[in-house]
C-alpha cells in the first residue's frame, strides 16, 4: 500500500513539473531604446532593422516533431515622432480594428517596472505564406506604458491553444524589465 | 553527342513503346500514317485525327490505348516542330530520331519514313516550333475559335478549329463527311453518336502524363508571365529571373500552398489550392481536389481555367520566382554549383530567413500594384480572403509583418548573420529589404486609401474611417501629408455625409471611443467641419 502511495506522489510531482529543468533566462539590453530585460536562454534574438523603431524579438525554438508557428516575445520602444505609431491610443486602435477573424478584449490596467499602463489582448488569423499556411489564431498579449518620451510595448504572441505563458517567460520578461538611465 | 543522344533516346523510347497496331486493325492507322508523312504547318495534328482509331484501340485493351496515346503525343511533338533554338546538329539529330520513332510506331516502311523525314527536315533544316502568343487569354482564344467555327458553318464548309491553348491557331481541316468515310467503323458501344467529335475536341483525355505536365507548365507559365509582365514589381522580378521556371501541380500532404524546388528549378503548386481556386473563381466543380492528374487534365480540357488560376495565384508565383532569383544569385555555372554544394555541406537544407522576407515583400508589393491598377480586386469575389487579410496586415505594420514571417519558417531558415556561407549575400539582402522598407510608407498610404474608399459606401462607414485614419498616420509620419491632404479631405467629407444621412434612420448608433477621437482629429487636421448629428455623436458618444 505504501509503495502505491509513493508512486502516486512521484507521478503527481512529475506532472506538476517538479522534476523538469527550470527555464534559465539571459540578460539583454538595447542601448538605443534604453532598457534591459531577461529572456529565456536559447531563444533566437532578432533586433529591429535600421529604419524601424528600436526593439527586439525573442523567438522560441522550433517545436519538436511538427511544423508550427513559433512563440515570440517582443519589446518595442516607439519614441515620440516615430513613423509607426504616434501614441498608445494609435497603437490600440490599429490593433483592435474589426476585421474577419479579428477580435480584441477590453483594455485592462497593468503595470511594468512600477509604471502604470494598460494590457491589450487581441486575436488575428495565424500568418500565412506560400510555403506554410497554418489554420488558426494568433493571440497577442501586450503591455503598453509611456516612458522615456515615447511608449513601450512588451508582447507575447502564441498560437491559440498553447499553454498560457509556458515557462513563465512573459512574466519574467515584464518583471525583469528595467529602464536604463 | 549526336549519335549517342539519338541512340539513347531511341532505345529508351522504344522500350516504353506498347504495340497497338494489331488493335487498330488493318488500315486503321492509314489516316495517321498519311498525316504524319505529309503534314504541313497549319494542318491538324496527329492527335486531332485519331478519334475513330482511338475508339477502336482503347475499346480493345488499356495497354494498347496507352501506347497509341504516347505515339500521338510524340507525333504531335514532331509536327509542332523542333524545339527552339534548334540551331545545332545535335538538336536536329534528336529531332530526326523522334521522327524515326513515330515512323516505327505507326508502321511506316522505310520509303514512307524517308518521305516523312524529308517533310520535316528540308535540306538539313528542321521545322521550327512556332512560339504561341502567350499574352492571348485562353478565354479570348476560345472566343476566337467559336467565332471561326460559326464563320465556317456560315460558309457551308466543315473545318476543324483547334482551340488548344498553346497553339492558338485556327486551322483548316479535312471535309468532315469525306473524313468519316475513310475511317474504320466504330463499335457503337465504344463510341456513341458524337463521340468522335467529342474525343477530337478533348485531347487531354488521351495525352500521356508527361505531355499533360509539359502542357500545363507551358500554358500556366505563359499566363503567369503575361500577367506579371503588366505589373512593375512582377516585371522587375521576372527580368531578374530570366528564363521562367517550370511549373508543376502536385499533391502536398504537409500543406504548403507552393514551393520552389531549386534543384529542379521549378515552381510547385499545391493541387488543393489550385482546385479551390478553380471551384471558387472558375465556378467549375472539381471531383477530387487531391488528384493532381485529374485537375491538370481538367485545366487542359477547359483552357480558360489557366487564366483563372493565374489571376489568383500570381502573387504566390512572384514569391516563388523571387526564390528562383535568390538561388541563382551566386551564379549558375561551376562556381555557383560548387557554392551550392558547400552550403549544403555546412548548412544542410537551411537558407537565410531574409530570403523569405524578401520574397514576401515582393509578393505583397506585387499585390499592392495589382489592386492599385484595379481596385475591384480588393473584393471577395475577385481575390482570395487570405490574400486580402495578409495585405491588410502588410499595410498596417511592416515590422510586425516581417516578424510574423520569421515565426513561420521554423525548421528551414536561420538569420543570414548566422550563416557564414551566405555572408557575401548579406549586404544584397539587407539592401533589398531596406529598399522594400523605403517603398512601404507610400504603399501603406495608397492601400489604406483604396480600402477606405471601398468601404465608404457602407451605411455606417466606420471601417472606412479606420482605414482613413491609418492612411493619415502614414502620410503624417512619411512626410507626404501636404500632397495627400486633398484626397483625404474629400474622402472624409464623403464619410461624414454618409454618417449624417445614416443617423437620420438610426439615431441610436454609436461609435467606439477611438473612432470618435479619430473623427474629431481628422476633422480638425484636414479642415472638414462635422455635420450636426455626427458632431453631437463625437462630442457626447
Amino acid at each position: 500500500m505504501m509503495k502505491k502511495v509513493w508512486w502516486v506522489v512521484l507521478a503527481a510531482a512529475a506532472a506538476s513539473g517538479c522534476f523538469m529543468k527550470k527555464s534559465e533566462f539571459t540578460a539583454y539590453s538595447l542601448a538605443s531604446a534604453k532598457f534591459s530585460v531577461e529572456y529565456p536562454a536559447g531563444w533566437t534574438v532578432i533586433e529591429n532593422e535600421a529604419g524601424f523603431n528600436p526593439g527586439v524579438m525573442f523567438l522560441a525554438p522550433p517545436p519538436q516533431g511538427k511544423r508550427a508557428v513559433r512563440r515570440s516575445l517582443t519589446v518595442d520602444f516607439y519614441p515620440k515622432g516615430n513613423t509607426q505609431y504616434s501614441s498608445i491610443e494609435d497603437y490600440v486602435s490599429s490593433h483592435t480594428r474589426p476585421g474577419p477573424d479579428r477580435s480584441s478584449e477590453p483594455l485592462k490596467p497593468a503595470a511594468v517596472a512600477g509604471i502604470a499602463g494598460q494590457e491589450l489582448v487581441y486575436r488575428k488569423p495565424l500568418p500565412q505564406s506560400p510555403e506554410f499556411a497554418p489554420k488558426g489564431t494568433l493571440v497577442t498579449k501586450v503591455r503598453l506604458f509611456a516612458a522615456n518620451d515615447g511608449f513601450f510595448a512588451l508582447a507575447d504572441a502564441v498560437p491559440e491553444g498553447s499553454p498560457a505563458d509556458e515557462g513563465g517567460a512573459f512574466a519574467k520578461l515584464t518583471a525583469s524589465f528595467k529602464l536604463a538611465k | 553527342m549526336n549519335t549517342l543522344t539519338s541512340a539513347i533516346l531511341k532505345a529508351g523510347l522504344l522500350l516504353a513503346c506498347v504495340p497497338f497496331r494489331a488493335a487498330a486493325g488493318e488500315g486503321g492507322l492509314e489516316p495517321l500514317q498519311l498525316s504524319f508523312r505529309t503534314h504541313q504547318v497549319g494542318q491538324p495534328y496527329l492527335d486531332a485525327l485519331a478519334g475513330s482509331v482511338q475508339g477502336v484501340v482503347c475499346g480493345a485493351d488499356a495497354s494498347s490505348c496507352e501506347g497509341l496515346s504516347r505515339t500521338l503525343s510524340r507525333g504531335r511533338d514532331v509536327q509542332e516542330g523542333c524545339g527552339l533554338p534548334c540551331d545545332s546538329a545535335s538538336e536536329v539529330a534528336v529531332y530526326r530520331a523522334k521522327i524515326s520513332l513515330v515512323c516505327e510506331d505507326l508502321g511506316l516502311d522505310r520509303q514512307a519514313c524517308r518521305e516523312a523525314e524529308a517533310n520535316y527536315i528540308r535540306d538539313g533544316v528542321a521545322r521550327k516550333r512556332v512560339v504561341a502568343d502567350a499574352k492571348l487569354d485562353p478565354g479570348l482564344r476560345q472566343a476566337f475559335s467559336d467565332k471561326a467555327q460559326r464563320l465556317v458553318r456560315a460558309l457551308g464548309r466543315s473545318f476543324e478549329v483547334s482551340s488548344e491553348t498553346g497553339s492558338g491557331s485556327v486551322v483548316p481541316a479535312r471535309p468532315a463527311e469525306a473524313e468519316r468515310g475513310s475511317r474504320a467503323p466504330v463499335p457503337s458501344a465504344a463510341a456513341p453518336p458524337g463521340a468522335v467529335k467529342a474525343q477530337a475536341a478533348a485531347p487531354p483525355a488521351v495525352l500521356s502524363d508527361e505531355e499533360v505536365d509539359r502542357r500545363v507548365s507551358r500554358d500556366l507559365g505563359a499566363q503567369f508571365s503575361a500577367l506579371i509582365a503588366q505589373n512593375p514589381v512582377g516585371k522587375a522580378v521576372a527580368d531578374q529571373a530570366g528564363r521562367a521556371p517550370d511549373i508543376t501541380i502536385e499533391r502536398f500532404d504537409d500543406g504548403p500552398h507552393a514551393q520552389y524546388d531549386y534543384g529542379a528549378k521549378r515552381v510547385e503548386l499545391n493541387v488543393a489550392l489550385v482546385a479551390e481556386v478553380i471551384e471558387r473563381f472558375g465556378k467549375v466543380t472539381v471531383a477530387d481536389p487531391e488528384d493532381s492528374g485529374a485537375v491538370k487534365r481538367l485545366m487542359l480540357a477547359k483552357p480558360e481555367l489557366f487564366a483563372v488560376v493565374a489571376r489568383q495565384l500570381d502573387s504566390i508565383y512572384v514569391h516563388e520566382l523571387t526564390h528562383a532569383v535568390q538561388f541563382d544569385r551566386s551564379g549558375t555555372g561551376l562556381v555557383g554549383r560548387a557554392l551550392a554544394w558547400a552550403r549544403q555541406k555546412v548548412h544542410g537544407t537551411k537558407y537565410p530567413v531574409e530570403y523569405e522576407l524578401e520574397a514576401s515583400g515582393n509578393e505583397l508589393a506585387y499585390f499592392h500594384a495589382k489592386v492599385k491598377a484595379d481596385p475591384s480586386r480588393l473584393g471577395p469575389d475577385k481575390s482570395r480572403d487570405e490574400d486580402i487579410s495578409e495585405y491588410q496586415e502588410y499595410l498596417l505594420d511592416l515590422q510586425a509583418y516581417r516578424r510574423d514571417r520569421m515565426k513561420l519558417y521554423t525548421e528551414e531558415c536561420q538569420p543570414v548573420k548566422d550563416m557564414r556561407l551566405y555572408a557575401w549575400e548579406r549586404r544584397t539582402l539587407e539592401r533589398n529589404l531596406a529598399e522594400q522598407a523605403k517603398a512601404w510608407p507610400k504603399q501603406s498610404y495608397e492601400g489604406s486609401m483604396l480600402l477606405a474608399k471601398r468601404k465608404a459606401s457602407m451605411t455606417f462607414p466606420a471601417p472606412s474611417l479606420d482605414f482613413l485614419g491609418q492612411a493619415y498616420a502614414r502620410a503624417s509620419t512619411g512626410g507626404f501629408l501636404s500632397s495627400t491632404r486633398p484626397e483625404m479631405k474629400a474622402l472624409l467629407s464623403q464619410i461624414t455625409a454618409r454618417f449624417e444621412s445614416a443617423l437620420d434612420k438610426a439615431p441610436a448608433y454609436s461609435l467606439a471611443e477611438g473612432q470618435r477621437k479619430l473623427l474629431k482629429k481628422l476633422s480638425s487636421d484636414l479642415g472638414v467641419p462635422l455635420p450636426p448629428k455626427i458632431a453631437k455623436l463625437v462630442e457626447k458618444g
